[in-house]
């Protein structure tokens, strides 16, 4: 390889590897439980890496959107992927406790994206108190325990989060 | 509970409170109308929480560095596809892009913000210099290869005075060593400095020098 062919090919590893270090596992994990398959998760992941690659504009908008933007690209290629193979003659059984996935509206899409970009505004204390109910589904005890703060703290902490999630929200509209 | 406890009601719209706590609210909203409204639109924000996969709270890489390897390699099969002019707009958001040309760094960002140029230090043979910017962060590091490990020198201005800094070496595969650390003063946010690090990293399996603050963001991150 040339001197500027390899420049590129870094320039570009280098971009891969920032999105993949700060979103991957978000993307893998979301994945894994669409498919229930690693390694079509795995598929699925590069899938959109190589998607973000080609289309790096979409990279260029804050954090939250950003991740909101690969994990609706990775929700799709999920889907088209079940629709692929459901449209082959069946070599196997459905498996009847996969939930089945259906494509978002544009409007629910486009929705999603306010809310993960409204997310990724947030403050690490009020965002980590959202994280204790949404990701982890704790209960008030819990996530006191979790966050070792009191569980005023908590509750407090939940309006104010819901508060200034609400204010981007509109901001965005 | 208190009369018009919004802490309660923040709990009680994320689901946090249970049996009675959650019927004195309940019984509260039905007859106080200033907190029954402020009850609806907050619950209306949890329910569109609901909405995004549980999964977008995760931050970081998955847990195994075999997909980013795969993902390198298909990039690099398909090599130079994406139009260069959009690769670098994205790097405004999170790392600047190495444009060099063969005898010389010449420059292609032009306007798009962050570039980077490369250069070949002629003293010492095998050593990399680059110079990037992202937002108001200059930087210049130079990579010199030393038998089985590396030295780094990076010199930077424009990051915010008290942030602490950690010199980041980013492999091929993925794996990030520590090079060096340093405590910005507000001399240095204005006019720069030096700071030289070294690491264990075979001098060829290196991708990129990154700067990261405390919170764990790279700051600044320039392909070598």
């Amino acid at each position: 390889m040339d001197r500027t062919g390899d420049r590129r090919a870094r320039a570009d590893e280098a971009l891969v590897h920032a999105v993949y270090s700060e979103h991957g596992r978000a993307m893998l994990v979301y994945a894994t439980r669409l498919l229930d398959d690693r390694a079509a998760a795995e598929d699925v992941v590069q899938e959109t890496l190589i998607r973000a690659w080609r289309h790096p504009d979409v990279l260029t908008n804050g954090r939250g959107s950003v991740r909101g933007w690969l994990l609706t690209v990775v929700r799709n290629i999920v889907i088209d992927r079940v629709r692929a193979r459901d449209a082959r003659p069946r070599e196997v059984a459905e498996e009847p406790e996969r939930p089945p996935v259906a494509r978002d509206h544009a409007d629910a899409v486009a929705a999603s994206v306010t809310v993960h970009a409204a997310l990724g505004s947030l403050s690490d204390e009020h965002r980590a108190v959202l994280e204790q109910v949404y990701l982890h589904g704790r209960n008030l005890d819990e996530a006191a325990a979790a966050l070792g703060v009191p569980k005023g703290t908590v509750k407090s902490r939940s309006f104010y989060a819901l508060r200034a999630l609400r204010s981007a929200m509109e901001a965005a509209r | 509970m208190t009369l018009h406890d919004r802490g309660d009601l923040g709990a009680h719209a994320l689901g946090l409170l249970d049996g009675d706590d959650a019927r004195a609210v309940d019984a509260h909203l039905a007859t106080c109308p200033d907190c029954r409204a402020e009850w609806e639109s907050l619950r209306g924000t949890a329910l569109a929480l609901r909405e995004l996969p549980p999964e977008t709270f995760l931050d970081g890489p998955p847990d195994s560095g075999l997909l980013l390897r795969r993902t390198v390699r298909a990039v690099r099969a398909e090599g130079g596809g994406a139009r260069r002019r959009t690769r670098l707009a994205l790097v405004a958001a999170a790392v600047a892009v190495a444009v060099a040309l063969a005898g010389g760094g010449a420059l292609l960002g032009r306007a798009l913000g962050p570039s980077t140029t490369v250069s070949a230090d002629s003293r010492t043979p095998g050593s990399r210099t680059v110079e990037g910017t992202a937002g108001p962060i200059v930087m210049s590091a130079t990579v010199t290869p030393a038998a089985g490990w590396v030295r780094v020198a990076t010199t930077v201005r424009g990051i915010e005075a008290g942030k602490r800094c950690t010199i980041i070496v980013v492999g091929r595969d993925g794996t990030e060593n520590v090079a060096g650390s340093w405590l910005v003063s507000p001399a240095w946010e204005v006019e720069g400095g030096t700071v030289q690090g070294s690491t264990i990293i075979d001098p060829e399996d290196v991708l990129a020098v990154a700067i990261r603050d405390e919170g764990g963001t790279d700051l600044i991150t320039l392909p070598v």
